[in-house]
């Protein structure tokens, strides 16, 4: 981090900056420094392991969102439109 | 799934079966999508015309280096944007989320918030279908800029950069957002978690 924000975080990292960089974290997305950081804070910080866990727990979820279905009639109507649309040459 | 390679190929070369094979094979994904963006049967059936649509005229132009799925939700997603919420009005469609707003805080005496760890009992809702519910309507009451970010990123899992990229904002940008809407979806689920767990300790003390 070139914002001088690995500085600060190196003398104490504080819950409202855990809680900026918290999905860059649980995402791998942070230097090896930042992430010590943040797990020597997480040693000590009872509500900001829960809140990491949490974090994560939601992005996890959305994952694992079941998706809806096409409706048969939705996909028959895409069918008929595309082929309204199509020049002659196309629909060979 | 046939070789989306080749099927691509005959596409661009202006096979007919092989486009109607391509809109098959991406259909319903893309519809998911759009559907978890607008919510709205009618207005998903226009967007997914106009994907498609826009998908065959602009095959020709597609090139390999990228990823098909990357290249046409690009179109899908420019298609959501444009689009109007049909019957409704778009709540905040470019409200600001403030991480101070949203973030948990130090009570009046600067003790650390109170935050209940509700991960455990996530798969236990999940099981019942109950929390979908709850999570798709929390993520329907995001900004739409932000909305589109956490479905891109989390529910489709594209990364940071392929969701730049389509949406054509900065990976920076692109983060920043993630974290906004995830908070946001997090306080909401902490809320529903949290009364639950007062339901459930009402009635236990009823008993």
């Amino acid at each position: 981090m070139a914002d001088g924000h690995t500085d600060r975080a190196r003398d104490q990292m504080e819950c409202q900056e855990l809680f900026a960089r918290l999905s860059e974290y649980v995402d791998g997305e942070l230097s090896q420094e930042l992430c010590e950081c943040i797990r020597q804070h997480l040693a000590d910080c009872a509500p900001c392991v829960n809140f990491a866990a949490t974090l994560k727990t939601t992005a996890e979820l959305c994952r694992r969102l079941p998706s809806r279905p096409i409706p048969p009639e939705v996909a028959a109507e895409l069918r008929a439109y595309l082929s309204s649309h199509r020049t002659p040459s196309e629909r060979d | 799934m046939p070789d989306e390679h080749a099927l691509i190929a005959a596409s661009q070369a202006g096979d007919a079966g092989a486009l109607d094979e391509l809109v098959r094979t991406y259909q319903g994904r893309v519809y998911g999508f759009i559907m978890r963006m607008c919510r709205n049967v009618e207005d998903a059936k226009d967007m997914l015309q106009e994907t498609f649509l826009a998908m065959l005229r602009s095959i020709r132009e597609f090139r390999s280096d990228s990823r098909f799925t990357t290249w046409l939700y690009r179109i899908a997603a420019n298609a959501c944007l444009k689009k109007r919420r049909r019957g409704t009005h778009d709540p905040l469609p470019e409200q600001e989320l403030s991480l101070d707003v949203l973030m948990p805080r130090p009570d009046a005496e600067g003790r650390r918030p109170e935050i209940p760890d509700w991960s455990s009992d996530a798969e236990q809702v999940l099981l019942k279908g109950e929390l979908s519910e709850q999570m798709d309507a929390a993520i329907d009451k995001l900004p739409r800029e932000y909305k589109i970010v956490l479905v891109l990123r989390d529910v489709e899992g594209f990364s940071a950069e392929e969701t730049a990229g389509m949406l054509k904002l900065s990976v920076p940008v692109v983060k920043s957002r993630l974290h906004r809407a995830r908070v946001f979806v997090w306080n909401e689920l902490t809320g529903y978690f949290d009364e639950k767990s007062a339901k459930k300790s009402r009635t236990h003390s009823a008993e």
